[in-house]
């Protein structure tokens, strides 16, 4: 045998041989995105780019709009909102909102929408919600037993910015200047931004399970909807779309803002997703009642260029990729 | 005397056929032959079958939505009757029965309460595509299958008060009246009587 003969045989044994560890490796690299998570952390560059596209989306100047700013300067001129509260309010919201990679608008207006900014709200009733978020007895036993349950960002950002780990909350009446008081403003914030938090991790995690694609401004709008009405309220009506219209129909829900928007126009759509859990009139009076708290956070923390429904003429680039989809599945 | 009866012997007269309805003695009651009666009754009776078989199929879903809905309502009281083997048999019963008619692939009524069960009992008879299935296998069933096998201990009423909790917060869209399904409220019952120490 000519050693050139030689040289070419060798390289059918040696390229297999190489194959198998890439291919193992492959394997590995798999088997660990499914079970363990990314391999590679997004940078700081990426998550900066994830905070530019929400901030292209939420506004910088809220609340956006009119009928927020006139109860906001009623509240301020009646002296129902002081001044120092409604700073510290808005510091802790920026902050927290921060360390979270979450918009401080949107935060800022569930705040306002729940509680009109009263962190005392609640303070001298028995029952009910309490305080600026709006907790209630199990939303407490969420941060204090299952605050991590998705991620230690909020662990992280309650010590970083309270100094200590303030748990367990309660909503003591006669401590209201304890941090572990929900009557304390820090603690409300910090605490009501995880619980948004947790709520947009948990519908997340949901969706990354199925391999679902989703918008994150968008989905952050869901998590508003899952902190007043319940996560099950928002896969509901996930469910319900998806059986009413296909996967694409689901799809266009959480990529498409027009086709959101338009969503959240009509309780109609809701009142069909909620009506397979509750009583017909129940579901209706839910419906209702998600529609207006939906659009007044879609009024008041979203850029006005955003919240706009497109017209029939125009496209948004997500509508065009919809179209592809749609192309590639028929 | 008495009055000599004379024998009739006339012959017996033809009787004519009956007409539809005869006054008889200014009674005022309107008398009809047998046959007559037979008739109109075998009339009632078959349009009284044709109504009930109407009425049946009309009520058919409901009766069959109240057998689900009765036998879920009831694993409380088995429990507490039966014991945990007795318990554990029905929901077995339950878990197929509830199987089948998510299998069936029908969007009826008792598909959508055999869906509302399997939310909170039985997460693993949902359609994979459900968005809750995932929520229900994390949040509430491993907590399920701990009390069940320690029922009654310190660790079940632990894992009772995360099970309530995760329900809660998964479920209430109500802040100011605090309300739950019924299917969430009945699954609750059922742990808190198999973890109350």
């Amino acid at each position: 045998m000519k050693p050139d003969e030689r040289r070419s045989n060798l390289g059918w044994f040696i390229f297999p041989l190489m194959a198998v560890p890439v291919i193992g490796l492959m394997f590995l690299a798999i088997i660990w995105q499914e079970h363990v998570g990314p391999i590679f952390k997004s940078s700081p560059k990426q998550q900066a780019d994830v905070a530019g596209s929400l901030s292209k989306f939420f506004t910088p100047h809220y609340p956006q709009n009119t009928r927020f700013q006139s109860e906001l300067k009623l509240l301020r001129e009646t002296e129902r909102l002081e001044l120092e509260n409604e700073v510290l309010i808005n510091k802790m919201v920026v902050s927290s909102a921060n360390e979270l990679n979450m918009p401080p608008s949107l935060l800022w207006c569930l705040l306002f929408q729940e509680s009109r900014l009263n962190h005392l709200l609640g303070v001298s009733s028995s029952r009910g919600a309490r305080g600026l978020g709006q907790f209630s007895y199990f939303g407490f036993w969420e941060i204090n037993h299952h605050l991590d349950r998705y991620s230690d960002s909020n662990a992280k950002m309650i010590r970083y910015l309270l100094g200590k780990d303030i748990r367990p909350l309660s909503a003591n009446p006669t401590q209201l200047e304890d941090p572990s008081s929900y009557y304390y403003i820090p603690t409300a914030v910090t605490a009501s931004a995880s619980y948004l938090n947790n709520r947009y991790l948990q519908l997340q995690n949901n969706l990354e399970r199925k391999k679902i694609f989703y918008d994150p401004n968008l989905l952050w709008m869901y998590a508003a909807m899952a902190y007043n009405k319940g996560a099950r309220s928002v896969l509901s009506f996930w469910n319900n779309a998806r059986r009413e219209g296909g996967q694409l129909h689901l799809y266009e829900l959480l990529v498409d803002k027009s086709a959101f928007f338009s969503s959240i126009e009509s309780p109609e759509r809701f009142e069909r997703a909620l009506a397979r859990i509750w009583s017909e009139a129940t579901a209706k009076d839910y419906a209702r009642e998600l529609t207006v708290h939906m659009k007044q956070i879609r009024a008041c923390a979203i850029r006005p260029d955003q919240a706009r429904r497109k017209n029939n003429g125009e496209k948004s680039s997500t509508s065009d990729s919809l179209e592809w989809l749609k192309r590639g599945s028929q | 005397m008495s009055a000599v009866r004379k024998p009739n012997f006339d012959p017996p007269s033809k009787k004519t056929p009956p007409k539809l309805s005869l006054v008889q003695g200014g009674s005022g009651k309107i008398q009809q032959p047998n046959h007559e009666k037979q008739t109109v009754i075998l009339f009632l009776a078959a349009c009284g079958a044709l109504l009930a078989a109407v009425i049946y199929m009309a009520t058919d879903q409901k009766i069959y939505l109240k057998d689900i809905d009765r036998e879920f309502s009831q694993l409380h009281e088995v429990y507490e009757t039966g014991g945990l083997e007795e318990f554990k048999k029905k929901k077995s019963a339950l878990h197929k029965r509830v199987h089948e008619i998510l299998n069936d692939g029908t969007s009826s009524p008792e598909a959508v309460e055999a869906e509302n069960i399997a939310v909170f009992l039985f997460p693993d008879a949902l359609k994979e595509e459900n968005l809750e299935q995932s929520e229900a296998l994390n949040l509430w069933l491993p907590q399920q299958k701990l009390i069940e096998a320690a029922p009654h201990s310190i660790e079940s009423r632990i894992h009772f008060e995360h099970l309530r909790a995760n329900i809660w917060n998964y479920e209430n869209p109500d802040k100011n009246r605090p309300t739950i399904s019924k299917p969430a409220r009945q699954v609750i019952r059922i742990y808190d009587a198999l973890s109350k120490n």
